[in-house]
């Protein structure tokens, strides 16, 4: 495809041993840009739920972005490595080794962009607290938290399912188990954390892109709802939003993967 | 006797009872007396409650709670364990009571409340129905004065129901007057074919008999068999499916000799056990079946060879009560007794199933049973004494779903045991057009699960839906429930009674249980056998004589709901002691069955380590969603309802429970407790408690300090179980992702650092070399993405192929698969796993490959294993579809190990693409009705995209048959079904090298609610690489 012409993918090994592996995306004339890092997606490879880091990497890639998508240690193709810390140590720690690796020889100025979906936004964002060359974060469906007019829209938002329900369009999934025993929900951070992290993120002008999915409604529902979560904290212009309802959280369908993909993009081409 | 009326409360709830509670009254008493009586009467009542009424303190569960207030609402008095009354001061919440004077405040669920001149029966609203507590205090009334009378009396004998409750008992239990002169089955055959001579009576495949035409075949073959003698003697018939069953089954029958079916493919042991019980004078068999099968001696009839000039003779007159047939059903010794039928208990049989769900000349009745069960009876000859027609299907046919979505839209009564419909229902729900000629569908032969019911209702539209409950020694027709499809059952009910059927439920007393009361379930009537075969004794032990009626005990456990229906809950075989305590494993039994999602179950006490006893749970889950989720919930409702010492230790998840050839529960056969072998051990007191949780709720007999959850076979649902018991236990708080991805050594040190304990200096585990991996891109254009696992130098060794699965089943094995990889480069074998074309990290987009270009993959990824290694020798292993791709590519492999292939391609498009649609439904409704893409166009399944070629060679894909250059074959099964066995022996023919392995775990590939969950191992990975012998 002409796609595969624009854009070169290697493999590769980082860390301590080499014992991450990731894929290197990047175009085949050089990167202007500034190099991308993806952080799984819970248990899911570094390919992405239904291959959606892959099809970002490589559109990011046409678009003049070197981009690293990797396996923490102990998922994907990664062996784990440092079991005797703890978990977010490990993360951080095989984070930096993955900056490290997108910045050796990059040409897309300084720092780098550092996303994820799901826990891998929460990851990246945790991550870039902590490390200042990370000047942007992506972050799909990470934490929210309610707001009062989160319950409104809600109780509209459930009118609607029941309506469709009635004329047998919609099907809730049935799921295995005591309603809300189904799994462990992901315990998102906590608001003080995000708080914490926002404010010294955009204390050292890094800028922040939220993209909050129709599968985050349980948290989130409407556009409005970001800046409600942090009152007091001054949002524009660096901290961003695309809501995109009517998509699910790892977008099943090839259009809705693409949605994602083009309004990061658009995002990270912007200023 | 002075008298004390006993009311209810009076409310709305209330209102209808009110004035029939007031002719209830209790016996005037001192106060002793009358806590006796309500204890007596509670501890009686107890197993009417869904949730015992129970309390656990310590580690000691009682079963009732009683505490006694005086007026002023002070505890008097307190007693566990009603009746011995052990000091127990001090609960704050007891779970029953008896006040005098005034209620109290507590919230007790009952409370009887004692005043000068009345008594009130309090209850918990939430918890019982108003008819409910009215039957209790008509109970407490009736036990009280019997109490009252006699002090010493044992309280499992006093009487406990009302006048009432007694006559609705008898009401619910009578199946009405039976029909009167029942004609004998042979007769009525007859007759019939004198009537309509030139209707069909039997089709096999493309053959058929008219109704004259078998009359024919019938009356030569009755005929001959007298003239040899054979009369009165018993007759093994011993027959593949076809047109013969009917000719053999009506000619025996109709010389008055004794039918004793014999399968044709039990075990020689089995087959040698049942004739040497029954010395038939005859064994009827086909010259097929003759010369595979040794039958000991024993003179043969050859049905398809010539009988030259064989002398004929008058058919005799038959009596009602002469022996009719011989069934054999396994004992729970595992030797086999064979049930002796009568004549009229056959006429029954047949005459109440045709009554009941009207069986007449437009019938046809496909026979699925195997002739050697007796519901093969209900199947074969309802038809043939009703003008119907009988269609004989292959065992092969009757296992395959699409050749029977074809033949069920062509009969009009079908019955199957739920396990045939479990694996029929899924194709035939989304049979096109449904069934519309089908006017009856039913099972029975096992606990029908209620969704089992509703599906059956949703498929067969146009049918009514049966249970069939019985057993050979009542013939088969005892209970029948048809199902309301405005009001579908949501507990395994059986019904009512048939015509001329008594059916009762005893307490272990041998009292009939109270309405709600569990107990075991007897039969009278009719259809009650002889008994056992030359077995006198066992017959005197399981047919009983009880108001002058003879009954037999069926070893079931039920109960009757308020509404009359029986309930039938599971077996009561077994009693054992739980360090001390009594457990009836049939009530643990009854509440695994009860849990959430079970499908099946049994529990057995097994020796555990250090001379216990501890009892396992063996389930098989109702969906193959998340076994381990569904394990979690399963175990959480048994603390919920049951002590905890009668929870199993361990509950193992099982495709199928073990049966022997007769279909029965082979207890034997269970798979004794997994024990696991440790690395580094837990030394600190925090690790040591950590370590017996995870045992605890993963079910290992031990784990190590590197083990992680989730390769222990955890996962979500078991994790928040774990954070649960941690909080509880330690009071330290794990989240659930850390469980998922840390080992026990981490989780440990992150609970002392909680605690505020110095967490223990461990080495670091040590990286081995079978950690290492090499990632790479390769072939021809370098589009491939693989890992090499293990060093790569193996020149001479053998070398491992992984070939994945494709789209997101790839994304669900990655885990194991890997694992698996680390495993085979641990032992030596270097292991390359890679993905195809358009799939994970290999370059290019899905919708431009097809499944021949997915095949030059592995022919790809084989030539860069052996030139990175140079191995002499190549091992390779597939996952589902590319488990059949593989093994439809021509490679130079020493061996192919396949796990879960996918046999036929159109089946699996199929499934991907009723999954993707309900995917829609669930979550992109409006999207779902959008309309369909361009004819032509590549499809959506799952998250990949196919293109319309892909789609072709997908629909035409099939395992194929064993050629010579097929290598030996391991196949692993994690999805037992019908035809698995056939399917291996059609590709890995009679090497002696192949394997077929079957493992207790399900995978849960169709389960929508699973699409995004990573499999855990549950033991895969190691059963992969014991296929594939890389020693070798």
């Amino acid at each position: 495809m002409s796609d595969e012409l624009a854009v070169r993918e290697v493999a590769c090994q980082l860390g301590d041993g080499d014992h991450l592996v990731g894929i290197t995306t990047e175009p085949t004339h050089a990167a202007k840009r500034r190099p991308v890092v993806l952080v799984n997606a819970g248990l899911v490879p570094k390919a992405g739920p239904f291959r959606v880091y892959t099809q970002l990497a490589r559109q990011l890639a046409r678009a003049g972005h070197r981009v690293l998508r990797f396996d923490l240690g102990g998922l994907g193709d990664s062996t784990a490595a440092h079991t005797t810390e703890p978990l977010r140590l490990r993360t951080a720690r095989d984070i930096r080794a993955a900056i490290d690796h997108a910045l050796a020889g990059a040409e897309g100025g300084e720092g780098v962009v550092l996303g994820g979906l799901c826990s891998g936004a929460e990851d990246a964002y945790r991550y870039a607290e902590t490390d200042a060359r990370v000047r942007q974060v992506v972050l799909v469906d990470p934490f929210a938290y309610r707001t009062a007019r989160w319950r409104w829209h809600h109780l509209v938002h459930r009118a609607y399912r029941r309506a469709l329900r009635a004329v047998g369009v919609y099907q809730p999934l049935a799921m295995p188990g005591p309603a809300g025993t189904r799994a462990v929900r992901y315990a998102y951070m906590e608001h003080a954390e995000a708080s914490r992290i926002l404010r010294a993120l955009l204390a050292r002008s890094a800028r922040v892109h939220f993209i909050y999915t129709g599968g985050s409604r349980d948290t989130f529902n409407h556009p409005g709802q970001l800046a409600a979560m942090f009152p007091g904290i001054a949002l524009a212009p660096l901290v961003t939003l695309d809501y995109l309802p009517h998509l699910d959280h790892t977008q099943l369908l090839k259009a809705d993967r693409r949605a994602v993909v083009d309004a990061i993009t658009a995002r990270l081409a912007g200023p | 006797m002075p008298l004390l009326a006993l009311r209810l409360p009076y409310d709305d709830r209330t209102t209808d009872h009110a004035a029939a509670a007031v002719a209830v009254s209790l016996p005037v008493v001192d106060d002793a007396t009358l806590i006796a009586i309500f204890g007596a009467w509670l501890a009686r009542i107890t197993a009417q409650r869904e949730v015992p009424l129970r309390v656990t303190r310590g580690d000691v569960a009682y079963d009732v709670v009683l505490s006694v207030l005086d007026e002023r609402g002070r505890t008097l008095a307190a007693a566990g364990r009603v009746g011995a009354a052990p000091g127990l001061a001090g609960l704050a919440r007891p779970t029953a009571m008896i006040s005098f004077g005034a209620p109290g405040t507590s919230t007790a669920e009952l409370q009887l409340v004692i005043g000068p001149a009345e008594a009130r029966l309090l209850y918990n609203a939430r918890a019982f129905r108003a008819a409910t507590a009215l039957r209790f205090a008509a109970q407490l009334a009736t036990l009280g004065c019997a109490l009252a009378a006699d002090l010493d009396a044992p309280i499992a004998h006093l009487p406990l129901l009302a006048s009432a409750e007694a006559r609705f008992l008898d009401d619910v239990g009578r199946g009405g007057p039976p029909a009167t002169d029942a004609e004998l089955a042979p007769a009525r055959f007859a007759r019939l074919a004198l009537a309509e001579p030139a209707a069909i009576a039997v089709r096999h495949r493309a053959a058929h008999l008219t109704y004259g035409e078998l009359a024919t075949r019938v009356n030569q073959l009755a005929r001959r068999l007298v003239a040899t003698g054979a009369s009165g003697a018993r007759i093994a018939v011993c027959v593949e499916p076809g047109l013969d069953i009917a000719v053999a089954l009506l000619g025996v029958l109709g010389a008055g000799a004794v039918y004793v079916p014999l399968d044709p493919a039990y075990p020689a042991a089995r087959l040698h056990a049942i004739l040497g019980e029954t010395r038939p004078a005859f064994v009827i068999t086909h010259a097929a079946v003759l010369a595979r099968l040794d039958f000991a001696g024993y003179p043969t009839l050859v049905l398809d060879e010539p009988d030259g000039a064989a002398p004929l003779a008058e058919l005799p007159e038959l009596a009602p009560e002469a022996p009719a047939s011989i069934y054999f059903t396994s004992g729970t010794t595992g030797a086999p007794k064979g049930v002796l039928a009568t004549h009229a208990n056959l006429a029954f049989y047949l005459q109440a199933a045709r009554d009941r769900y009207g069986i007449d000349a437009q019938t046809v009745m496909p026979a699925l049973a195997r002739f050697s069960f007796s519901i093969s009876m209900f199947e074969l000859l309802s038809p043939l004494t009703a003008g119907g027609t009988l269609v004989v299907l292959d065992r092969e046919h009757v296992m395959d779903p699409a050749r029977m979505r074809l033949t069920l839209r062509e009969v009009t009564l079908v019955h199957a045991g739920p396990s045939l419909w479990k694996h029929l229902l899924p194709h035939l729900e989304r049979a096109p057009g449904g069934f519309p000629a089908m006017r009856h569908a039913s099972s029975g032969g096992d606990l029908i699960a209620p969704e089992l019911l509703a599906r059956l209702s949703r498929v067969f539209a146009s049918a009514e839906v049966f249970v069939i409950y019985g057993s050979s020694e009542i013939s088969c027709m005892g209970c029948t429930y048809a199902v309301d499809r405005d009001a579908l059952p949501t507990r395994t009910y059986v019904g009512r009674p048939f015509p001329g059927v008594t059916v009762c439920v005893l307490d272990a007393a041998g009292e009939r249980a109270p309405v709600g009361v569990v107990g075991e379930v007897y039969f009278a009537g009719a259809g009650v056998v002889a008994g056992y075969a030359d077995r006198p004794a066992l017959t005197a032990e399981r047919f009983v004589l009880r108001g002058g009626q003879r009954f037999y005990a069926m070893g079931d456990v039920g109960r009757w709901s308020p509404a009359g229906e029986l309930e039938l809950l599971g077996r009561n075989d077994f009693q054992i002691k739980i360090r001390g305590m009594r457990v009836e494993l049939g009530e643990v039994d009854l509440h695994l069955r009860r849990a959430p999602g079970v499908a099946d179950a049994v529990v057995v006490a097994q020796a555990a380590p250090g001379g216990e006893t501890r009892m396992v749970g063996y389930v098989v889950l109702a969906t193959s969603t998340a076994p381990a989720t569904q394990l979690a919930a399963i175990r959480r409702h048994l603390v919920d309802t049951l002590p905890d010492y009668m929870v199993p230790a361990q509950l193992v998840p099982l495709a199928a429970l073990p049966v022997n050839h007769n279909l029965k529960l082979d207890r034997n056969a269970l798979p004794a407790l997994a024990v696991r072998a440790a690395g580094r051990a837990p030394e600190s007191p925090t690790e040591r408690a950590l370590a017996a949780l995870w045992c605890a709720i993963l079910g290992c007999a031990d784990v190590g300090l590197d083990d992680q959850f989730f390769e222990l076979g955890g996962d979500s649902l078991l994790a928040l179980d774990l954070i649960g018991r941690a909080q509880a236990t330690l009071g330290v708080t794990v989240t659930g992702m850390d469980i998922l991805r840390e080992s026990l050594a981490v989780i440990a040190a992150d609970c002392d650092r909680q605690l505020g304990r110095a967490a223990p200096v461990h080495a670091a585990a040590p990286n081995t070399p079978a950690d290492r991996v090499t990632a790479f891109h390769f072939g021809p254009r370098a589009e491939l993405f693989g890992v090499l696992h293990g060093e790569p130098a193996a020149a001479g060794r053998t070398a491992v192929l992984v070939v994945p699965p494709i789209g997101q089943e790839r994304v669900r094995t990655q885990f194991v698969l890997a694992r698996l990889a680390r495993q085979l480069a641990a032992a030596g074998a270097p292991t390359l796993r890679f993905d195809f074309f358009g799939q994970g990290d290999s370059r290019g987009e899905d919708v431009d490959a097809t499944l021949g270009r997915w095949r030059r993959d592995i022919v790809d990824a084989h030539a860069e294993l052996i030139t990175r290694t140079g191995a002499a020798r190549v091992v390779a292993i597939g996952c589902r579809l590319g488990a059949t791709l593989l093994a439809t590519t021509a490679l130079p492999v020493a061996r192919m190990v396949l796990w879960d292939p996918v046999a036929r391609g159109m089946l699996h498009h199929d499934e991907l693409a009723g999954l993707h649609a309900a995917y829609l439904r669930a979550h992109q409704p409006l999207r779902f009705r959008r309309p369909r893409s361009p004819r032509g166009a590549p499809t959506e399944l799952l998250g990949t995209t196919y293109s319309l070629a892909a789609l072709r060679e997908l629909d035409a894909l099939a395992l194929p048959k064993r050629t010579p250059t097929t290598p030996s074959i391991g196949w692993l099964a994690t999805t037992a079904g019908p035809g698995l066995a056939s399917r291996f022996a059609a590709l890995a023919g009679p090497d002696p090298q192949s394997a077929l392995v079957t493992l207790d775990v399900d995978c849960a590939w169709h389960e929508l609610a699973q699409l995004e969950e990573m499999l855990p191992d549950l033991g895969i990975s190691r059963a992969l690489a014991e296929l594939a012998s890389v020693a070798a």
